[in-house]
């Protein structure tokens, strides 16, 4: 049996950055038992150990974009990784960053899915924004489906 | 006449927003300036007319690297201002959270920052093809300091438990022991990183600077003792304005701190261990010696190897407080307002971290100073660029520009608490 976990990441208290940690929150209760769901402030090399244990990984993230709720599902163990994608400043490593430390360091799980939709608001103390409230069933049964699939599914499903 | 530009827009693996300038006019170096452009923080005027016992928690936001550092001059100006002094158990917490804070902070600058400049990547992912082991090493040493601020101060980035008089929740022994088990693999790592970094290539470069740190009677300082320097100075905290100064410059939005009488100083690690390495205990001197540093050290490209040496030293002293930790009756003492006014001095992982506080009758604050390490090394800085810039002028610009950097890089200088990614740009006539 191969172990799942999904990792929310995100500040619920920054707007749409919440986004993450908003997806585990449909997600819990109505996906297996035995699959791991961890929220997680930002990326990092802490990723690292988070995943160690886990053959199949999805991280869920907001993205910067002109389409607000558009999701974008992205293969991290593809060639190029998505840099574009990396936050401008952070205390230390951002998503693409911590991609390319695991890659070099031979810490990559077998199969890591990124599903990162576009915000509009990250303001602080704000909800979602009406456009990605509205997307996050459709994020969730993106994410359901992705861990029900024992194999990475081919890039644009 | 021939002129060189030599210039970095935007400098990477250094905390903030900030760019190097280098003028060459006929083989002289004519101009070496740090550009800060990091936006003004204003931390001093908003904390005017809040609580002293907000204090803490204010400026623990300054920076995220090193937030310990910022509460801990807080609270011992605070202290002193209303007229108390935490001692015993609870001054023993503060040094091992402080031990915590350097653990994190060294391991990231000298695996993650700093040795990329060393071995010619462009930065630590590069580097971790090769040197997988080493990077391995300073992310589980970064890890275990990070959790002892978890620990002790309930959570590892921008801690909320420190308060004036001590602490609002106290850990448990039980706490503690997972933290020792962590802190004693990390001082194995420790020790691999400091045998690494001992066989880098160091440019033959020295300087006579003005070293200032504290010095404690009996112990390497973190929270404690007097100021001190190479050249004599010896005062109390609550001299620093009588010694020192803060001065603007038009090229950045920091200010330059100089020693009134003689000018630019240095502080951090290399300061801190030449001045204390009586204070080390004898199994670190010879983990030094083994490494090639003497009792002084005046290359400030082998800083790398003094910060792994008080890396070893902090997982050190962080066990020993864990061992001998005995749970107070009380998280704090009591504590009333009064009028006053209050200094705190403490060693940042970047160096003396310096607060003054005004305290009206109700306990709000009437002003605030603070004086980071990194607007105290500036000027020092500055210097190193132009020396080791006039000593390389043969380099052709890229390897100059590198030098420069790594230069820059010796003093882990922390312009605000951001790290970025870089973009460079030569620009030559």
């Amino acid at each position: 049996m191969r172990r799942s976990c999904v990792i929310g990441l995100g500040n619920p208290d920054r707007g749409d950055d919440g986004l993450g940690h908003a997806a585990l929150r449909l997600l819990a209760g109505t996906v297996a038992a035995d699959i791991t769901l961890l929220q997680r402030n930002a990326a990092g090399p802490g990723l690292l150990d988070d995943w160690r244990d886990f053959d199949k990984v999805i991280l869920v993230d907001a993205a910067a974009g002109p389409n607000p709720g558009q999701i974008h599902r992205l293969e991290a163990t593809s060639p190029g990784l998505p840099m574009p994608l990396a936050p401008g400043s952070t205390h230390g490593l951002g998503l693409a960053e911590t991609l390319a430390l695991a890659k070099a360091l031979g810490r990559l799980p077998p199969q890591l899915v990124i599903y990162a939709m576009e915000g509009a608001d990250y303001s602080f103390g704000a909800a979602l924004s009406p456009a990605v409230a509205a997307a996050m069933p459709r994020l969730a049964v993106r994410l359901r489906a992705q861990l029900r699939v024992q194999s990475p599914v081919p890039a644009g499903t | 006449m021939t002129a060189r530009r030599i210039a970095v827009d935007y400098m990477s693996r250094v905390e903030g927003e900030t760019a190097l300038d280098l003028e060459i006019k006929d083989g002289t170096v004519t101009s070496a300036q740090l550009r800060i452009f990091e936006a003004p923080r204003l931390f001093e005027a908003l904390l005017r007319g809040r609580s002293y016992a907000e204090a803490p928690d204010i400026t623990a936001r300054i920076c995220g690297i090193c937030p310990v550092a910022y509460q801990m001059s807080a609270v011992h100006a605070m202290e002193d201002a209303l007229g108390t002094r935490v001692e015993g158990q609870l001054s023993a917490l503060r040094r091992l959270l402080y031990c915590g804070e350097w653990i994190e902070s060294h391991a990231l600058h000298v695996v993650m920052l700093h040795a990329p400049d060393f071995l010619g990547f462009d930065d630590a992912i590069a580097m971790a093809g090769q040197h997988g082991t080493m990077v391995e090493a300073g992310l589980a040493l970064k890890k275990a300091g990070n959790h002892v601020l978890r620990v002790l101060g309930g959570r590892e980035i921008h801690p909320v438990n420190v308060r004036v008089g001590g602490f609002y929740r106290l850990p448990t022994p039980d706490e503690l022991a997972p933290l020792a088990d962590e802190l004693r693999e990390a001082r194995t790592h420790a020790k691999t990183l400091l045998r690494w970094v001992a066989g880098f290539a160091f440019p033959a470069y020295e300087r006579d600077y003005e070293f200032v740190a504290l010095r404690h009677a009996r112990d390497y300082p973190f929270n404690e003792g007097r100021i001190t320097s190479s050249r004599g100075l010896n005062i109390p905290a609550h001299a620093f304005s009588d010694e020192f100064e803060e001065r603007h410059v038009a090229h950045s939005t920091a200010l330059h701190a100089v020693l009134k009488r003689r000018g630019s100083y240095l502080v951090g690690p290399l300061a801190r261990y030449n001045l204390n390495f009586d204070r080390l205990p004898g199994e670190i001197q010879d983990l030094a010696r083994a490494a090639g540093l003497g009792p002084v050290c005046r290359n400030p490209f082998q800083s790398i190897i003094v910060r792994a040496v008080e890396l070893v030293y902090a997982c050190d002293e962080a066990l020993r407080l864990i061992a001998a930790y005995d749970m107070p009756p009380h998280p704090a003492l009591p504590l009333t307002p009064r009028a006053g006014i209050g200094h705190g001095c403490t060693e940042a992982p970047r160096g003396l971290l310096y607060h003054r506080y005004a305290l009206s009758a109700d306990g709000s604050i009437a002003n605030a100073t603070i004086v980071p390490p990194t607007s105290q090394n500036q000027l020092s800085i500055e210097e190193d660029l132009r020396d080791v810039a006039q000593g390389a002028l043969a380099l052709e610009d890229e390897r100059l520009r590198a030098l420069c950097e790594q230069t820059i890089r010796n003093y882990d200088p922390c312009i605000s608490c951001s790290c970025h990614f870089l973009k460079l740009s030569v620009r030559g006539r």
